[in-house]
C-alpha cells in the first residue's frame, strides 16, 4: 500500500467527522496561529527598529576620558599629561590600518565662488576620512576625501551637489580647480574630486534646502592656520569601525591601545563606548525575549494540541476496532495498519497547522493594518516610521514540520496499539 | 486424486496458558482438505467451529499441531507472512458481512487488492468484474447501510474472491440471511466450487445447508466426532 493511498485514507475518515477533526486541530491551530502572529510581529518590529536605527551608522566607537576607578569620593587630579592629541586618531589608524575610519570634522570658513556673473556663498568644512559616511552623505560622483588626502593636507575637495549644479554643469566641475575667497582678502583654490548629495538620510534634518558646501581634508583646514595636531589635546573621539571586521575585534583592538597608553596612569583612562549597536542591541534583546516567552507559550498549546490527535486517535481505533480487524483479516500487516494511524494523525495535525499557519498571518497582517492607523493618526502622517509586516519563513518551515512532528509523535502511539490487535478480538468487537 | 489444500496434525489449541482459568478449546484435530472440495463444519455453539475456523484461516495460531496450507508449513511463519498468505490464499465471508460502512460497495471489494499492491486502475478494473459476478454491478456505488443482508453478502463474496484465492472459508454466511436469500447465497457458493474450482469450507450448524457440500466434520466439545461424505 503506497503513501498517496494512506494519505487518501486519512482525508476520507477526517472528512467522515469533520466537526471532531476540526476540535481535535483546534489546539495546534491555536498553537501554530500564535507562534507565526508572534514571530511575524517580532520579525516585522525588528525590522521596523533596524530600519529606524539604520538611518544612522551604527558602526560608531565614541572614545572619552574614564575614570578608572568610580568606587571612591577622591578628586582625581589631571593635568595635560592625561590628555592625547588629536594626533592619536592618526596614530590607531595607521597601526590598524583599514580597521578604523576618522570621522572628525572642523568648520574652515564661510567663502564665496565667482560664477560667472554670479556670487556663491559657501561652507568650507575640514572633515576626516569617515566623516561623510559617518553622517551618511552619499557620494555620487567621483570619490571622497581619503586618509592620504587628509594626511598630505592635499587641497582636495568634494562639493554638494546642488553646489556642483549652481556653479558648473554638473559632473563638468569634477578635476577642476574652485577658487573660493575667504574674507575678501584671501583666497584658496581646491580641486574638486568628488560630489556628494546635499543632505544626509539623517530624519533629524527636515527638509530639501539647497545647501552649498565644500568639504576638504582635516589637517589641511590645521595647516593653512599653522596648528600642529600635536599640540591639540582633546579628551575624546570617535571612530568608524570597519564592518568586515566585526565588532569584537575592533572593540578590542581599540581598547587595548588605549589600555597600553594609560597602563601606568593611576586615576585615568581612556574608555570606548558603543552606544548606537548597543541601543538596536538592547531593543532587540527585549523583542527576543517576548518573542521567546510567547514561544513557549505556543509550544504549551502545541503539546496540548498533540495530546488532544493522541486522544482522538485512541477515540477512532476503538470505535474502528472491527475495521481494523476486517483489514487485517483481509491481508494487511501490521505495518499497513500503523501506517494508515500515523499518516492520519499527520494529516489531522498538519491540516491544523496549515489553518495555524494562514490564521497567524491573516492576525498579523490585521495588526500590522491596525498599527498603521494607529500610527498615522497619532502623528498626524508625519511619522518616518514605516510599519511592514515581514512573516518569518523560517517560523513557517518550523510550524510546518513541527505540527507534522506533532501528528508523527502522538498519532504513534495509538497506531501502534491499532496495528498490535488481535484480528479475532478486533473482528469480534462491535 | 487431488493434493491436500489443507493439512492438520494433532492441533490443540488453548487460551490463558499457564494461568489459574486455562481453557483448552481443541483437541488433537486432524484432517485434511483436498483442493476444490467443498466441506462443512458442523457443530453447536462453543463446540470450537469458530476456532478452528480462525486457525483455518490464519487468524489465530495452534498452541500445538502442524498445519500445512498448500505444501507450506505455517507454523513456522511470523505474522506479517501470514497476513501475506491470509492475503492471497484465502477469502473470507462472515455471518455478519464485516464490510467497512465508511467504504462503498466497490470499494470494500477493492480492499484485499489494496492490500495487494494492486494500482488503483487494476483494482478499479477487477472490483467492477467481481461485483458483476455477483450480480451487483448497479451497486457499486452504495455504502453497505443502503444495502439488504442479502447484498452485502454478495459483496462480501465478491471481496473474498478479490485475490482469488484457493480457498474460500465462510462462517455461517446464511445466519443473518431469510431462507430465500440465503438459498441465492449457497447458489453463489456451489458456483464457485464447480465453475471456479475453489476449495470452500463452511462453518454452520444447520444440518440442512451441510447436507448440500461433499462432506461434513462434525465438531464437538473440540473434538471430530465424524467425518463423512455425504452421497
Amino acid at each position: 500500500m503506497n503513501f498517496l493511498e494512506c494519505v487518501k485514507m486519512a482525508f476520507s475518515s477526517i472528512r467522515a467527522n469533520k466537526m471532531r477533526s476540526l476540535l481535535t486541530m483546534l489546539g495546534i491551530i491555536i498553537g501554530i496561529s500564535a507562534v507565526i502572529t508572534i514571530t511575524t510581529i517580532g520579525n516585522s518590529l525588528h525590522k521596523i527598529v533596524d530600519d529606524a536605527f539604520g538611518q544612522f551608522s551604527t558602526n560608531i566607537y565614541d572614545v572619552g576620558l574614564s575614570r578608572k576607578n568610580y568606587d571612591t569620593d577622591e578628586i582625581a587630579p589631571y593635568s595635560r599629561e592625561d590628555f592625547l592629541t588629536y594626533k592619536t586618531q592618526y596614530d590607531i589608524a595607521e597601526k590598524y590600518p583599514g580597521y578604523f575610519e576618522l570621522c572628525d570634522s572642523e568648520g574652515f570658513a564661510n567663502g564665496t565662488v565667482r560664477n560667472e556673473d554670479d556670487e556663491i556663498s559657501v561652507s568650507i568644512t575640514g572633515v576626516q576620512s569617515g566623516y561623510l559616511e559617518f553622517m551618511d552623505i552619499d557620494i555620487i560622483s567621483g570619490r571622497g576625501i581619503t586618509y592620504r588626502d587628509d594626511i598630505e593636507r592635499k587641497y582636495t575637495a568634494v562639493v554638494t551637489e546642488s553646489f556642483a549644479e549652481d556653479y558648473g554643469k554638473g559632473d563638468s566641475i569634477l578635476g577642476k580647480p574652485v577658487t573660493i575667497s575667504i574674507d575678501e582678502s584671501e583666497e584658496i583654490e581646491v580641486y574638486v574630486v568628488g560630489i556628494c548629495k546635499d543632505n544626509s538620510k539623517d530624519v533629524l534634518s527636515e527638509g530639501t534646502h539647497k545647501s552649498y558646501k565644500v568639504f576638504i581634508p582635516y589637517l589641511t583646514v590645521f595647516d593653512y592656520y599653522g596648528v600642529d595636531i600635536d599640540n591639540l589635546y582633546t579628551t575624546w573621539m570617535t571612530f568608524l569601525w570597519n564592518k568586515e571586521y566585526g565588532k569584537d575585534v575592533t572593540f578590542a583592538r581599540l581598547q587595548s591601545y588605549f589600555d597600553k597608553i594609560y597602563e601606568n596612569n593611576e586615576y585615568w583612562t581612556m574608555k570606548v563606548y558603543d552606544w548606537y549597536s548597543d541601543d538596536v542591541d538592547d531593543i532587540n534583546n527585549v523583542l527576543k525575549m517576548v518573542t521567546l516567552a510567547f514561544a513557549v507559550i505556543a509550544a504549551i498549546s502545541l503539546l496540548v494540541g498533540g495530546i488532544g490527535v493522541m486522544n482522538i486517535m485512541l477515540v477512532s481505533i476503538t470505535e474502528r476496532t472491527s475495521e481494523i480487524g476486517i483489514r487485517k483479516a483481509l491481508g494487511a500487516q501490521n505495518s499497513a495498519i500503523r501506517v494508515q494511524f500515523v499518516t492520519e494523525a499527520i494529516v489531522l495535525s498538519l491540516l491544523g497547522g496549515i489553518i495555524g499557519i494562514l490564521l497567524g498571518l491573516g492576525s498579523s497582517y490585521l495588526i500590522g493594518a491596525v498599527g498603521k492607523i494607529v500610527l498615522d493618526r497619532m502623528s498626524k502622517g508625519t511619522s518616518s516610521i514605516v510599519i511592514t509586516i515581514a512573516p518569518s519563513i523560517a517560523a513557517i518551515i518550523i510550524s510546518v514540520l513541527c505540527s507534522m512532528a506533532i501528528g508523527l509523535i502522538f498519532g504513534y502511539y495509538p497506531a501502534n496499539r491499532a496495528a498490535k490487535m488481535n484480528p479475532i478480538d478486533a473482528l469480534r468487537y462491535d | 486424486m487431488p493434493e491436500s489444500i489443507i493439512s492438520l496434525k494433532n492441533i490443540n489449541k488453548s487460551f490463558n496458558i499457564g494461568m489459574e482459568n486455562e481453557l483448552q478449546i481443541l483437541f488433537d484435530i486432524s484432517l485434511d482438505i483436498k483442493e476444490g472440495e467443498f466441506v462443512s463444519i458442523v457443530g453447536s455453539s462453543g463446540a470450537g467451529k469458530s476456532t478452528l475456523m480462525n486457525i483455518l484461516g490464519l487468524l489465530d495460531t495452534a498452541t500445538s499441531g502442524e498445519y500445512i496450507l498448500n505444501r507450506n508449513n505455517i507454523s513456522s511463519h511470523s505474522e506479517s507472512e501470514l497476513s501475506k498468505i491470509r492475503n492471497a490464499e484465502i477469502g473470507f465471508v462472515f455471518q455478519t458481512f464485516n464490510l467497512i460502512p465508511r467504504m462503498n460497495a466497490l470499494k470494500n471489494v477493492e480492499l484485499p487488492m489494496l492490500y495487494k499492491g494492486y494500482s488503483a486502475k487494476k483494482r478499479r478494473e477487477h472490483a467492477l468484474e467481481l461485483m458483476e459476478m455477483v450480480e451487483m454491478s448497479d451497486r457499486c456505488e452504495h455504502y453497505p447501510n443502503q444495502l439488504s443482508g442479502g447484498q452485502k453478502q454478495r459483496v462480501s463474496i465478491a471481496r473474498a474472491m478479490a485475490n482469488d484465492p484457493s480457498i474460500i472459508l465462510a462462517d455461517e454466511p446464511t445466519g443473518a440471511l431469510d431462507t430465500a436469500t440465503g438459498r441465492k447465497i449457497m447458489d453463489i457458493f456451489h458456483e464457485l466450487n464447480k465453475k471456479k474450482g475453489k476449495t470452500i469450507i463452511l462453518i454452520t450448524h444447520s444440518p440442512e445447508l451441510a447436507q448440500e457440500t461433499d462432506r461434513i466434520i462434525t465438531i464437538s466439545d473440540g473434538k471430530i466426532i465424524s467425518d463423512s461424505e455425504v452421497k
